[in-house]
């Protein structure tokens, strides 16, 4: 039941965006099992299987894909899990297939510069701010990714850490800043 | 009697307090007899104070002792999910709860009077998606392991305790830590994301009094 509610909402959804909102861009069989928040107007381009969901037992219980510029863009490829993750992109984040990441922040820009006007930060490109999350990465609740990071293929990223540096691929990174570990 | 007393006591001193903790009473009584009704793999112990939510959901068991309290912390209570029918959560008495999330897969052990702030005790890697793996295609990492906390244990906020954690009596998790695998012992404090090396209280009462 609870599954047919789900496809039947990543329908609607679809149908919206495709009358609507021509800046997204959904594959097939999204399923949408608690509320998906996209904002701005830069491109977002998710794969076919998707699944949208909240955590359980936390309150915040939505995705959040937020595009801060025209020029942002947010790539999500296929049987992508998202729960309760919420991504912000001022550049680009690009994110593989088989992904699955729980109740945890991916932004690519500091948002302000730490000047005292608190303006538009200064020296960041794309080249440089780009995130890239690679294919089966599995990222735990309460992480957070900052800008510049490529994590890569079939890392596992434990709960409660804060990536600050790029991670080699199957590994198990945990820690502030994240650290690869050998696992106990 | 003396409890009784000792309301009465409160009620002349901070009569909106003692009307909190009617409040709170009531509220945890009703919870009580809701999930001794509809859910009996529950079970709370009577006297249960609610000053904030308290959502239980999975189908694994959940235990908690008397005398209980669960305080608002982040606009948050206490939530337990456990993700695995044979999933067990205990938890002792006197316990002093506030914006705590319990995740378990296997099994959770909590001492009695426990004070926590909002953290996050999670027994498994990954809370969500499918249950039914293999265990020998599963890497080390993802594999979820018991908990046991001691008891008189102080949890500070924005903490994580993670699978494969055990702790002693008397000890103290620092705000922020992240402990994933370690073994702290009895009487120490552990701090730092990963906490890698507790140290014993002992010793830093001891520097204290020298420094004077």
């Amino acid at each position: 039941m609870k599954d047919l509610v789900a496809v039947i909402r990543g329908k609607i959804f679809l149908l919206m965006c495709r009358l609507f909102r021509k800046n997204i861009r959904i594959g097939k069989g999204l399923r949408l099992y608690k509320r998906l928040d996209v904002r701005g107007d830069g491109t977002l381009t998710i794969g076919d299987h998707c699944i949208i969901s909240g955590i359980s037992g936390d309150r915040k219980q939505f995705v959040t894909l937020y595009t801060l510029h025209r020029s942002a863009r947010i790539e999500i490829g296929s049987n992508a899990g998202l729960y309760a993750a919420r991504l912000s992109s001022r550049y680009a984040i690009t994110v593989g297939h088989d992904v699955h990441i729980e109740a945890s922040g991916i932004m690519d820009t500091d948002f302000h510069s730490i000047e005292r006007s608190r303006g538009e930060p200064i020296n960041e490109s794309l080249e440089s701010c780009a995130v890239t999350i690679g294919d089966g990465v599995k990222i735990g609740a309460r992480c957070l990714v900052t800008k510049g990071v490529k994590i890569g293929d079939c890392a596992v990223i434990g709960p409660g850490s804060v990536v600050t540096r790029s991670i080699p691929g199957s590994c198990f990174a945990l820690g502030n800043p994240a650290k690869v570990m050998n696992p106990k | 009697m003396s409890s009784v007393s000792k309301f009465i006591r409160l009620f002349i001193v901070n009569p909106a307090g003692a009307a909190g903790l009617l409040k709170a009473l009531l509220r945890g009584t009703f919870t009580v007899l809701y999930y001794r009704l509809v859910q009996p793999r529950v079970r709370i112990a009577f006297p249960f104070f609610m000053y904030e939510t308290f959502r239980v959901s999975g189908p694994g068991k959940v235990s908690i002792g008397k005398s209980c309290a669960i305080y608002p912390n982040i606009f948050d209570g206490v939530s337990i999910v456990t993700l695995d029918p044979n999933a067990e959560v205990h938890i002792g008495a006197d316990c002093s709860l506030g914006g705590v999330s319990i995740r378990c897969r296997e099994r959770i052990e909590i001492g009695d009077r426990i004070l926590a702030g909002y953290s996050l005790i999670q027994d498994c890697m990954l809370a969500e998606g499918p249950t039914a793996q293999a265990h020998e295609a599963m890497p080390r990492e993802m594999v979820s392991r018991a908990i046991r906390i001691g008891r008189n244990v102080w949890v500070g906020a924005q903490s994580c305790i993670l699978c494969g954690t055990t702790i002693g009596n008397d000890s103290v998790i620092s705000l922020g830590t992240v402990c994933y695998g370690a073994g702290i012992e009895e009487y120490q404090l552990a701090s730092g994301n990963p906490s890698i090396r507790p140290v014993p209280i002992s010793k830093l009462i001891k520097l204290q009094d020298m420094r004077r």
